[in-house]
């Protein structure tokens, strides 16, 4: 049962993660490979200041204000490159985030992480169901918040801007401006994916912010197929269900520490296989299919 | 309208534009552009819409100096055009290919989308309105929710038109609009423009189908490596030297 809550959890954490990728990488067309970042910057914003004694849902709304603010700064400069180069400098971007939770123990406590965060406590129930319940309510709520926003003219625009920048700006679209918005409502919801997912773990660690997540979160989105709202919470489902059920692979026992590796490659294998065979993902973007 | 001073545009070692000077007034309803291939047509309409910077020479429309603004910033100044090759956002449905275009849009603002639903709501019946108009007009209503890769060619040309109308722009210019679909839809095409004209939108009109450019054109410019060698009118063209020789490279006449 607690198992089960478990696996519960993480997919809503990873709905709310990997939706919020979407709307930069499905809509926007941002290959945003730092988006990893915004999960840890808002993770460690809540757990600092909820376990400085603040409330969480203060902490849950400071982790999506500093991960929307780090968003806005990061895209100022980086939607100046294009293409490839976007994606190599989210890429980094990622990394340094990382690295300076790495190292900047005065504040992070460095490699020793943040333990004992506060968990999610409602209705005196047991932390697992309380989280469960939050979680699921504040992934709702973002969720519906994701679809008012990609069915408004706002969605529409960031299509026009994925399908062909060069008319968007012809019709006199600024398309930094739409692209500095939708990286931080993304970073936003990504930071409060990471602040559900400290107060749900309660404890942080600056490897717990990988490019094996990175990896992770991108699958979730191309999986179920990014542009669709439904895509994501299909792929994040699956992705974490899958992984999680390779655990119970029977395999020898001086072979149980690599399970971690074999999902990696499983990963890896999955995300090749669908560039080739099905880019599209799993729920096609409505008129994909019919593109003559 | 649209004075272009002493334009000169390279690319590398390659001369695309070399000192060109135009003035379009707001008379000439359709104003042809014409010369053979690599003339640099397409590239001063680039200059022009702001997506190619040029070396010297200035542009202004309607006044107001445009070299330091960007295209979208050109397209609030009533400038707009539609593309060569058929720019269609083509995973889109073909209602959205118009509705997108307007800008801005009050839903475009994420706040007001959320803070202020029923004025973005207006807004946009007030765009669809404006949009099932022009596919009326374009004989694409039936077509309104299919996606827009699953036109042909012909209507994908209509539907750029279509676009254009959209943003009721001042000037717009097309760029071999024809170049690819069948007599009839010409026909409409032609219509279509004759009837916006009457409205007050003005063409810059870049064209090799120079029977067509006769029939709408009451002034043609003629490119030819880069430099202006003709302004006047359709039927002086035809006949004059420097341009026969552009075309043909020889003594003749176009028949036309």
């Amino acid at each position: 049962m607690e198992y089960g809550l478990h696996i519960l959890i993480l997919c809503l954490i990873y709905i709310l993660f990997s939706s919020s990728l979407n709307l930069e990488l499905g809509y926007a067309g941002l290959y945003n490979f730092g988006h990893v970042g915004f999960f840890a910057i808002g993770a460690y914003s809540s757990a600092l200041v909820t376990v400085a004694g603040y409330p969480i849902w203060g902490g849950l709304l400071l982790s999506m204000v500093v991960a929307a603010v780090v968003g806005l700064l990061f895209a100022w400069p980086v939607l100046r490159l294009t293409g490839d180069y976007f994606g190599i400098a989210s890429l980094a971007f990622a990394e340094m985030i990382r690295l300076l939770l790495l190292n900047e123990r005065w504040l992070t406590r460095g490699p020793m992480g943040i333990p004992g965060i506060p968990r999610i406590e409602i209705l005196g129930l047991s932390a697992n169901m309380a989280a469960l319940i939050v979680i699921f309510l504040l992934t709702t709520l973002s969720l519906l918040c994701f679809k008012i926003i990609l069915s408004s003219p706002f969605g529409r625009t960031l299509k026009l801007i994925r399908e062909d920048e060069y008319v968007a700006r012809a019709f006199g679209k600024n398309v930094v401006s739409f692209k500095i918005r939708t990286i931080a409502v993304g970073s936003a919801f990504g930071g409060l994916a990471g602040g559900l997912w400290a107060h749900y773990i309660g404890y942080i660690s600056p490897n717990d912010f990988s490019l094996q997540l990175t990896v992770l979160v991108i699958l979730c989105v191309v999986l179920g197929g990014r542009g669709t709202l439904f895509g994501p919470i299909l792929g994040s489902l699956l992705v974490i269900t899958v992984g999680e059920g390779l655990r119970f692979l029977p395999l020898p026992a001086s072979m149980t520490a690599g399970v971690a590796h074999i999902q990696s490659m499983l990963f890896g294998l999955v995300l090749v296989l669908l560039m080739l065979r099905r880019p599209q993902g799993i729920v096609a973007e409505s008129h994909l299919l019919q593109e003559t | 309208m649209l004075e272009l001073h002493s334009i000169s545009k390279q690319f590398g070692g390659n001369q695309v534009l070399h000192n060109v000077t135009i003035d379009l007034d707001d008379n000439t309803p359709i104003t042809g552009l014409i010369g053979p291939n690599g003339s640099g047509k397409s590239t001063l309409f680039s200059v022009v819409m702001g997506f190619y910077q040029q070396d010297k020479g200035t542009v202004h429309f309607n006044g107001k100096q445009l070299d330091t603004l960007s295209p979208d910033k050109r397209c609030h100044q009533g400038l707009s055009c539609t593309f060569q090759d058929s720019r269609m956002l083509t995973f889109m449905t073909v209602l959205d290919n118009l509705t997108a275009i307007p800008t801005p849009q009050a839903g475009e603002s994420l706040i007001k989308t959320f803070f202020s639903p029923r004025q973005v709501q207006r807004e946009e019946k007030a765009i669809k309105e404006k949009a099932y108009e022009i596919l009326d007009l374009l004989h694409l209503s039936r077509l309104a929710k299919e996606p827009a890769g699953s036109l042909s060619y012909g209507q994908r040309k209509l539907l750029e038109i279509g676009r254009v109308m959209m943003t009721d722009p001042k000037l717009v210019l097309l760029d071999e609009p024809t170049a690819g679909i069948n007599p009839t839809l010409i026909q409409s095409l032609v219509e279509i423009l004759q009837t916006l004209t009457q409205k007050g939108m003005r063409f810059f009109l870049v064209e090799h189908n120079i029977p067509l450019v006769n029939q709408l054109c009451d002034r043609v410019l003629v490119l030819d490596a880069g430099e202006l060698i003709f302004n006047g009118t359709a039927e002086a063209a035809r006949r004059d030297r420097q341009v026969i020789q552009a075309y043909l490279g020889s003594d003749g006449y176009v028949d036309a």
